[in-house]
């Protein structure tokens, strides 16, 4: 049920990108997202498909590890296309098809491919980010970049931890989650049938058992943990430190350049380079 | 000479309302260093609840109760007023530091999701050198032969193995006590075989182990055992000692090996004292055939 959600699953390999500092991976990822955002031209969409494609194969993942996060948001993807294809036209733009109160435009028909690749490319991008670094070390970058907060008394060192934890029990969470599935299942209990309000309503055995094991398991987890001097204070220290090498530098510098050819584009070639690569296809 | 004494402690659990639930009844024992101690009892005896205590998770909850670590009352670094020889105050933490305990679910005791960050969960919080965590994380997954999974993640692991990372964890404290909670109950007996051979292996080494389980194989290992039974001390022994007594009435059962001997006592045959294992108990039979 939950196997295709691979929000968390570091994909173990050892590769230029996996050994970046997760600090500057954040970075970079933050630089993508909003990038994307300022993305107008078709130009600029595939320019960002062409770097994320160089980024998954510099990192040597399977390229279905990252469709597969995208697999799992496909219906809000589907939802936001129809959405936009029938009622994100504007009013003068050349109809291209109309039925009764449903018009698609020129426009809207635009809009609807340029939101499609923007979504699919921001959860590919941002999927990239958990594919290749580990929990740990995002939770360990988090906190570096929080650090200053500490001086307004915010418990970043907590926050951190809390995360940390978060993301690490999250296999353990899907498996019992499945395995109280099996349980109900093999009592008769019935998921995939019924509209989606019975569907939904027959979750609730599973959501139950397993909120209560969550509690459980917090009080175990927090007794272990207080056992081994568990403390959020100064005196903690890491084993591993994160250190910027010549990589890291190369990655940022190379994202800023990316960053920079995509501000450019919108602001100042405002949509030329469309017109000198596609011409008359639009 | 005696590392932790209890002296006349009493748990009471606060079930709200006013209702409470009375877990240990004036508990007094203690423990020798270098000793390997099982505590038995059938559920709801108070061991796990017991366990806590040793390492000050719990504290007594009547004012007469003592637990002492070392020479260090658990109730009283609370109050942080203890001072060691140096002047420095002594805390919870050197108490936790003294007596590790791994816990029953495997699942519930892991903090990191990569194996050796785990293991250097406990060193990182008190705050040791960086290459000194380095070491204690590599001699630590070594004594439990797991340095070859360091980079593995603990979900990917069997309930042995991360285990075997939950002993790892104390271990890089260097404890002078480990206390299993029920460690091997999750377990196949594959696993629980591993976890035995470690915790024997770990007391040969001078390290305290104090096994709480209801695997009376398990506790025929021991040197002693201690059986617990309504919050309250039953019976104290060496495994002879205490399997030649009824156990059943504490809702225990006798080892494989002393049960098939009484069995073949009132049959005729002669045992000297109870049999806690197969090898005595071929021994004794053949002894008798002869």
């Amino acid at each position: 049920m939950f196997k295709d959600i691979s929000f968390g699953q570091y994909y173990p390999v050892n590769s230029p990108v996996h050994r970046l500092d997760a600090r500057v991976k954040l970075l970079i990822t933050l630089m993508f997202v909003v990038g994307i955002f300022f993305i107008k031209s078709y130009f600029g969409f595939m320019l960002t498909a062409v770097v994320l494609v160089l980024i998954i194969l510099l990192a040597r993942l399977p390229i279905m590890s990252v469709l597969k996060s995208v697999k799992a948001v496909l219906f809000i993807v589907a939802f936001t296309a129809l959405i936009n294809l029938f009622l994100g036209g504007e009013n003068g733009s050349e109809v291209l098809w109309a039925w009764k109160s449903l018009v698609i435009t020129k426009a809207s028909d635009h809009t609807t491919i340029k939101m499609v690749l923007r979504l699919v490319l921001l959860i590919s991008g941002a999927s990239l980010l958990s594919l290749t670094t580990t929990p740990v070390a995002l939770a360990d970058g988090i906190e570096s970049i929080l650090s200053p907060l500490r001086h307004i008394r915010v418990p970043v060192r907590d926050i951190a931890m809390i995360m940390s934890i978060a993301l690490r029990f999250i296999p353990t969470l899907f498996e019992e989650t499945n395995k109280i599935i099996s349980a109900q299942k093999s009592r008769g209990a019935s998921f995939d049938t019924g509209g989606p309000f019975a569907r939904a309503k027959a979750l609730l055995p599973v959501l139950i058992p397993l909120f209560v094991n969550s509690f459980r398991r917090a009080d175990e987890l927090a007794f272990a943990m207080d056992s081994r001097c568990y403390n959020a204070t100064d005196k903690r220290v890491k084993m591993k430190v994160a250190k910027i090498g010549i990589g890291d530098v190369v990655a940022l510098f190379v994202m800023c350049a990316f960053f920079t050819v995509i501000m450019l584009d919108r602001y100042y070639w405002c949509g030329l380079v469309d017109t000198l690569i596609f011409g008359g296809l639009l | 000479m005696s590392y932790i004494v209890l002296k006349g402690v009493n748990f009471t659990y606060s079930l709200g309302e006013g209702r409470s639930l009375k877990a240990l009844k004036n508990l007094s024992f203690s423990v020798e260093k270098g000793s390997f101690v099982a505590l038995v009892g059938m559920n709801g005896s108070g061991k796990s609840t017991l366990s806590k205590l040793l390492n000050g998770l719990f504290l007594p909850t009547n004012k007469q109760g003592q637990v002492i670590v070392d020479g260090i009352n658990t109730k009283e670094v609370e109050d942080g007023t203890v001072k060691d020889g140096d002047g420095n105050e002594v805390t919870a933490f050197d108490v936790r530091r003294k007596v590790g305990i791994v816990f029953q679910n495997p699942d519930n005791q892991t903090v990191a999701t990569i194996v050796e960050d785990d293991v250097a969960f406990g060193p990182e919080n008190i705050g040791l050198p960086r290459e000194e965590i380095v070491e204690r994380v590599t001699s630590a997954l070594e004594s439990v032969g797991m340095q070859d999974y360091k980079d593995r993640p603990v979900s990917k692991l069997s309930g042995g193995q991360k285990q075997r990372v939950a002993i790892a964890g104390v271990l890089a404290m260097r404890p002078d006590v480990i206390v299993f909670d029920e460690s091997t109950a999750m377990l196949d007996p594959l696993g629980r075989r591993e976890i035995m051979s470690i915790a024997k292996e770990l007391n040969n080494q001078g390290i305290t182990v104090i096994m709480v389980t209801h695997n009376m194989d398990e506790a025929a290992l021991a040197d002693r055992i201690i059986v617990l039974s309504k919050g309250e001390v039953a019976l104290d022994g060496t495994p002879k000692e205490v399997f030649s007594q009824d156990v059943t009435r504490f809702g225990l059962t006798l080892p494989p090996a002393t049960e098939t001997a009484n069995r073949l006592g009132a049959v005729g045959f002669d045992f000297d004292g109870a049999m806690i294992n197969e090898v005595e108990l071929v021994e004794g039979i053949c002894k008798q055939l002869r």
